[in-house]
C-alpha cells in the first residue's frame, strides 16, 4: 500500500497451547477505512479483533495506530471503541450512564459530557432513550446504544465483532446500513468481524478473507466475488459449483465438451478443479446435463442438474425463458458457461472436498 | 477524548504467575480457616482419642478417666465399647439418622415433585410453605415441635378431646425424627426441585409420548436423572443427623441418648473429654462413609 | 395424574404440612400471649402480655441480646472480609487447584456439626479460645464460609466478560472495572449470601453453646436454659424475639431462594 497506514497490523500471531489461533498476520487500513474480517467459526478474526482492542495479548508481532506502537498498552489506554457481539451494556445502569461511564472515567467536565451523549444518542437515532435500562431495549436499540458508548469517546480506531449477528433479517440489513453511513460520515477507520459475507460485501471498502488464522485473500468487495484468489476463499464467498475433470491437450474437458481457452495454454495436461458460480451459468437446449429439481429462489429459479462431473446448480432468471419453455425435472440441456469466470486450480487435494455454498 | 499517554503502564494482560499468586493469596484466608477449624481439630481430636496427649497441656491433664499413651492405642474406644450404654446410643444415633434420611427423602421428593409438575395457586402456597422451617432458628423450632407434640400438648388436647388414647413421639426415639424431618424439609425439595429444573421438558413429553404413565415416566426418566440430587440429600441429612444437638437435646430420650447429647455430657458435666473427643471421631467415620457417597455423586454429575 | 386426584393430593399435602410445618410455630405464639392453658384446652383460657413485660425486664435477657448483637454482625462482616476476594478470585483468576479448593470447603458440611465442634472445642481449650468472645467468633464463622464463597463465585461466574471488558474499552482500569461494574451486578447475590451468613451466625445454637461457656450466652444458648428453668410461655415470647429477624429477613430474600441461588450454594 502506497499510503501512510493508519492502523497497522505487522507479523501477529497467537497460539493456545498447540492450536495457533493467529499466524503471522498482517494488515493495513487507510484512515477511514472500514475492513472486514470475514471467514468461519475459529478462522481467528476474532482474536485478532481482541488483539487489537487490547484484551489478547499477542505472541509476536505488533499493533500501530497512527503511528504509534500500542502493542504494550492495556486496553484501557488504547484509542480503540469495541462494539461486542452481545451488546454488553451494563444492565445495572442505563442508557445516559451506559454511554457517560468513558467519559466519566476520563474525568470530562459535566456541560460536555452531558453534551457529548446527547450529540451521540442523536447519531444512533435514540435521542430519547437515556433513561431506559439495557432489559428495555430491543436487540436493535441495545446495538445501538452499545456502538453510541464507543462512538462518544472518539475512538482512532471502531472495532464491531459480529455487531448483527444477533438480529433478525430486516433489521441487520438496515442497522448495517446506519452503521456505515455513520461510520463513512465519521471518518472513522473500522474493523469489522464477521461470517457473514453478504454483510462484509455490502458495507466494506476492503475484505479480509480469513481461514486458520490466515488471511487467504485482501481485496475490495467487487474483486472478492468475481475474482476470488483461489478455491478456499470461493467457496466461502457465494455459492460455487466445484467440479472435478481434467484438461486433455490443452483443452478443458466440461459438461461433454471440450473447449481451447486462451488461459489454459501455459497448463500441463491432468486432473483439474474447476469452480464456477450458479449465475454465471446459461442453460440452452441441448444435452450433456439432466435436470433433477427446481427451487424458486424469488429473485431467480434455481436448477439442480446431474451431469458427468456431479451434481450442479444453476440460476436462471424466469425472463430468460422463451415463452412456453419451462424447466421440468427429467428434461436434458446443454450447460453453457463464460470462460472469464471460470476459476480453475490444478491441485489433487481439492477434489476430494464436497462443494458447499 | 481518548488519548495515548506516552508511558502508560506497559503491563498489557497481568502476567499469568502473578495473577495466580494474587489469586493464591486471595483464596488463603477461607482455606486458612478450612485448616485451622476442620483439619486441625480432626487431626487433633484422632490424636486425642488414640491416647497421645501433649505433656504440656494442664486442661487435658485434669480431665477424669485420661488414658495417656506414648503410641496409639484403642483403648479409649475399647473402654466405650465396653459399655452397654454407649452401643445403645450408637445404634439409636445411626438408627435416628436413618430414619430421618429415608423420610426427608421421600416427603421431599413427593413435594419437589408435585410442586414442580402442577403450576396452579395450590402449587404456589405449597412452595411458600415448605420453606417456612428455613425461616426458623432449630431451637425455637424444636422448642415449638416439644409444646406441639409432647403429652400434655396441643395435638394430645385435640385427640384427649376427641377421646382417643395419644402417645407422644416427644422423648422417643420418634420424636428426633420428627424434629429432623421439619428442619430438613426445606433443603431437601430445593435440591431436589433445583435438579427437576435441569430436566428438560421435552424429555418427559417424549416419555409420554410413547406411552409412560406417571409411575413409568417417575421410575425411569425423572429418577435417573435426578438420582445424583437425591443422593446429596440423602448424605447431606444423614451426616446432618449424626452431627445435630440441638433437636435430640430437647426432643429425644434420655437413655439411650443420641450421641451428640452424650459428647456434650462428656465433655461438660462428667469432664471427660477423651471419650467425648472418641465419640466425635466416632461420627467422623460414620458419616465419612456417607461422605463418600457425596463425593461420588458430585464428581458423577461433574462428568456428565 | 388427573386433575382431580392431583388436587386432592395437594390439598392433602397442603393440610397435613401445614399442620405438621405452622401448627408448632402457631401454637407457640399463642403460648407467648396466654397467662393460662390448662390441659386439654385448645385455646389458652387466659390472654395476657404479662410474660413479656417479665422476659423484656429481666437481665440475663438484655445481655444475651447484646451477646447475640456482638456476635453475629462481627462474623458476618469478617466473612465478606474473608470470603469475597477468595469467591472473585476463584471466578476470576487462574488459581491454582480452584476447582479442588472449592470442593474442599464443602468438607466443613461433610463433617457431622456436633461432633466437630467437640474436637474443635477440644483444641480451643489448648489454645486457650474456650470462654472467649474470638472463640465464639471463629466457630460461628465456620458455619458462613461454603456459601459465601459459593453463592458469590456463582454470581461473579454470571457476569459476563464482555460486559468487564467493554468497560475496559471505555478507559477504566481493572479496579474501576470491578467497583463500577462487576461487583454491582453481583451485588444481590453477595446482599443475600450476607444475610444467610448473619442468620446463620445469628441462629447459632450448638458450637456457641460449647465454646461460648460459661462466659458467653447468646440468644440462642439462653433459650436452653429458659425451656428447662422457665414456665412455658416466658420460653415462648423468647423464641418469638429471637425469631423475628431471621422472619424478616428470610422474607426479604424468599424470592432468591425459589429462584435457586441457595442451590449454587451446594454445589449442585
Amino acid at each position: 500500500m502506497s499510503e501512510v497506514a493508519f492502523l497497522a497490523l505487522e507479523g501477529l500471531a497467537k497460539s493456545y497451547g498447540s492450536f495457533q489461533a493467529v499466524r503471522a498476520l498482517s494488515l493495513q487500513l487507510r484512515e477511514g477505512e472500514l475492513l472486514s474480517l470475514l471467514g468461519p467459526s475459529g478462522c481467528g478474526k476474532t482474536t485478532t479483533l481482541r488483539m487489537v482492542g487490547g484484551f489478547t495479548a499477542p505472541d509476536q508481532g505488533s499493533i500501530r495506530i497512527a503511528g504509534e506502537d500500542i502493542t504494550k498498552y492495556p486496553a484501557e489506554v488504547r484509542p480503540t471503541g469495541m462494539v461486542f457481539q452481545r451488546a454488553a451494556l451494563w444492565p445495572h445502569m442505563n442508557v445516559w450512564h451506559n454511554v457517560a461511564f468513558g467519559l466519566k472515567i476520563r474525568r470530562v467536565p459535566r456541560p460536555e459530557i452531558y453534551r457529548r451523549v446527547r450529540e451521540t444518542l442523536e447519531l444512533v437515532g435514540l435521542p430519547d432513550s437515556g433513561k431506559k435500562y439495557p432489559p428495555q431495549l430491543s436487540g436493535g436499540q441495545a446495538q445501538r446504544i452499545a456502538l453510541a458508548r464507543a462512538l462518544v469517546l472518539r475512538p482512532k480506531v471502531l472495532l464491531l465483532d459480529e455487531p448483527f449477528s444477533n438480529l433478525d433479517a430486516q433489521l441487520r440489513l438496515r442497522l448495517r446500513e446506519e452503521v456505515r453511513s455513520i461510520q463513512q460520515l465519521s471518518g472513522l477507520t473500522t474493523l469489522l468481524v464477521t461470517h457473514d459475507q453478504a454483510e462484509a460485501l455490502a458495507i466494506s471498502d476492503r475484505i479480509a478473507v480469513m481461514e486458520s488464522g490466515e488471511v487467504l485473500q485482501e481485496c475490495n468487495p467487487a474483486d472478492l466475488y468475481t475474482r476470488p484468489a483461489n478455491l478456499r476463499v470461493a467457496r466461502f464467498v457465494g455459492e460455487m459449483n466445484v467440479l472435478k475433470t481434467e484438461l486433455i491437450g490443452g483443452a478443458l474437458k466440461l459438461f461433454g465438451e471440450c473447449a481451447r481457452h486462451h488461459s489454459l495454454d501455459a497448463l500441463v495436461d491432468g486432473p483439474v478443479t474447476v469452480a464456477i458460480r450458479p449465475e454465471d451459468l446459461v442453460l440452452e437446449p441441448g444435452q450433456g446435463a439432466r435436470i433433477e429439481s427446481v427451487s424458486d429462489l424469488g429473485h431467480a429459479l434455481q436448477v439442480h442438474l446431474q451431469t458427468a462431473h456431479g451434481p450442479v446448480r444453476a440460476w436462471t432468471s424466469r425472463k430468460t425463458l422463451r415463452p412456453g419453455e419451462s424447466v421440468r425435472p427429467g428434461a436434458q440441456r446443454c450447460l453453457l458457461y463464460r470462460e472469464d469466470r471460470l476459476l480453475l486450480e490444478i491441485s489433487a487435494r481439492e477434489v476430494s472436498d464436497a462443494p458447499s455454498t | 477524548m481518548t488519548t495515548l499517554q506516552a508511558g502508560a503502564r506497559t503491563q498489557q494482560e497481568k502476567r499469568p504467575i502473578r495473577a495466580q499468586l494474587t489469586g493464591l493469596l486471595l483464596v488463603a484466608p477461607p482455606i486458612a480457616l478450612l485448616a485451622l477449624l476442620v483439619a486441625w481439630p480432626a487431626v487433633s481430636a484422632i490424636s486425642f482419642s488414640l491416647g497421645l496427649i501433649p505433656g504440656n497441656n494442664l486442661l487435658f491433664s485434669q480431665g477424669l478417666h485420661l488414658i495417656r499413651s506414648d503410641h496409639p492405642t484403642f483403648q479409649v474406644y475399647k473402654a466405650l465399647w465396653g459399655q452397654p450404654a454407649f452401643r445403645a446410643d450408637l445404634a439409636l444415633t445411626v438408627g435416628v439418622a436413618l430414619w430421618s434420611t429415608l423420610s426427608i427423602c421421600v416427603l421431599a421428593y413427593a413435594l419437589a415433585l408435585y410442586t414442580h409438575f402442577h403450576r396452579h395457586r395450590l402449587a404456589t402456597l405449597l412452595r411458600s410453605l415448605y420453606l417456612v422451617p428455613m425461616f426458623v432458628p432449630v431451637v425455637i423450632a424444636s422448642y415449638g415441635l416439644l409444646l406441639f407434640f409432647e403429652g400434655r400438648g396441643w395435638l394430645g388436647s385435640l385427640i384427649a378431646q376427641l377421646g382417643a388414647p395419644y402417645r407422644s413421639p416427644i422423648f422417643h426415639q420418634g420424636g428426633v425424627v420428627l424434629g429432623q424431618v421439619w428442619q430438613g424439609i426445606p433443603f431437601g425439595v430445593l435440591l431436589l426441585g433445583a435438579g427437576l429444573e435441569q430436566i428438560a421438558p421435552e424429555l418427559l413429553d417424549a416419555a409420554r409420548d410413547c406411552g409412560a404413565n406417571i409411575w413409568t415416566l417417575l421410575g425411569r426418566v425423572i429418577l435417573p436423572l435426578n438420582w445424583t440430587g437425591l443422593l446429596i440429600v440423602a448424605t447431606f441429612t444423614f451426616i446432618g443427623g449424626m452431627g445435630s444437638f440441638t433437636i435430640p437435646f430437647l426432643l429425644g430420650p434420655n437413655a439411650p441418648q443420641l450421641l451428640a447429647v452424650e459428647m456434650n455430657n462428656y465433655f461438660g458435666s462428667f469432664d471427660q473429654p477423651q471419650p467425648a473427643v472418641a465419640m466425635a471421631v466416632l461420627t467422623f467415620l460414620i458419616a465419612s462413609l456417607a461422605g463418600g457417597l457425596y463425593v461420588f455423586a458430585t464428581y458423577r454429575q461433574r462428568k456428565l | 395424574m388427573s386433575r382431580p386426584l392431583s388436587k386432592v393430593t395437594g390439598w392433602a399435602l397442603l393440610i397435613g404440612l401445614s399442620f405438621f410445618l405452622i401448627g408448632p410455630l402457631v401454637n407457640l405464639l399463642l403460648w407467648a400471649f396466654s397467662s393460662r392453658w390448662p390441659y386439654p384446652s385448645l385455646l389458652p383460657e387466659h390472654w395476657s402480655l404479662r410474660w413479656w413485660r417479665f422476659v423484656l425486664q429481666d437481665h440475663s435477657i438484655a445481655h444475651a441480646v447484646w451477646a447475640s448483637l456482638s456476635t453475629a454482625p462481627v462474623v458476618t462482616l469478617l466473612s465478606v472480609l474473608l470470603c469475597l476476594p477468595a469467591a472473585y478470585a476463584l471466578s476470576r483468576l487462574p488459581v491454582p487447584g480452584g476447582r479442588f479448593w472449592m470442593i474442599s470447603l464443602l468438607a466443613i458440611n461433610a463433617f457431622p456439626k456436633f461432633g466437630l465442634y467437640i474436637a474443635i472445642a477440644t483444641l480451643f481449650f489448648r489454645i486457650g479460645l474456650i470462654g472467649t468472645y474470638w472463640g465464639v467468633i471463629l466457630i460461628q464463622l465456620l458455619g458462613t464460609v461454603v456459601f459465601m464463597v459459593w453463592i458469590p463465585k456463582a454470581a461473579f461466574d454470571a457476569v459476563p466478560r464482555e460486559l468487564e471488558e467493554a468497560a475496559r474499552d471505555c478507559g477504566a482500569k481493572p479496579l474501576a472495572v470491578f467497583l463500577r461494574v462487576t461487583l454491582p451486578i453481583a451485588l444481590p447475590s453477595i446482599a443475600i449470601a450476607a444475610i444467610l451468613a448473619f442468620l446463620a451466625a445469628f441462629d447459632e445454637s450448638q458450637g456457641t453453646l460449647i465454646v461460648g461457656a460459661p462466659n458467653i450466652t447468646t440468644m440462642p444458648i439462653l433459650m436452653y436454659r429458659l425451656v428447662s428453668s422457665y414456665p412455658q410461655p416466658v420460653s415462648a415470647v423468647f423464641s418469638v424475639l429471637l425469631g423475628l429477624p431471621s422472619l424478616t429477613l428470610l422474607l426479604l430474600v424468599r424470592r432468591s431462594l425459589l429462584s435457586g441461588r441457595l442451590a449454587a450454594g451446594f454445589g449442585v
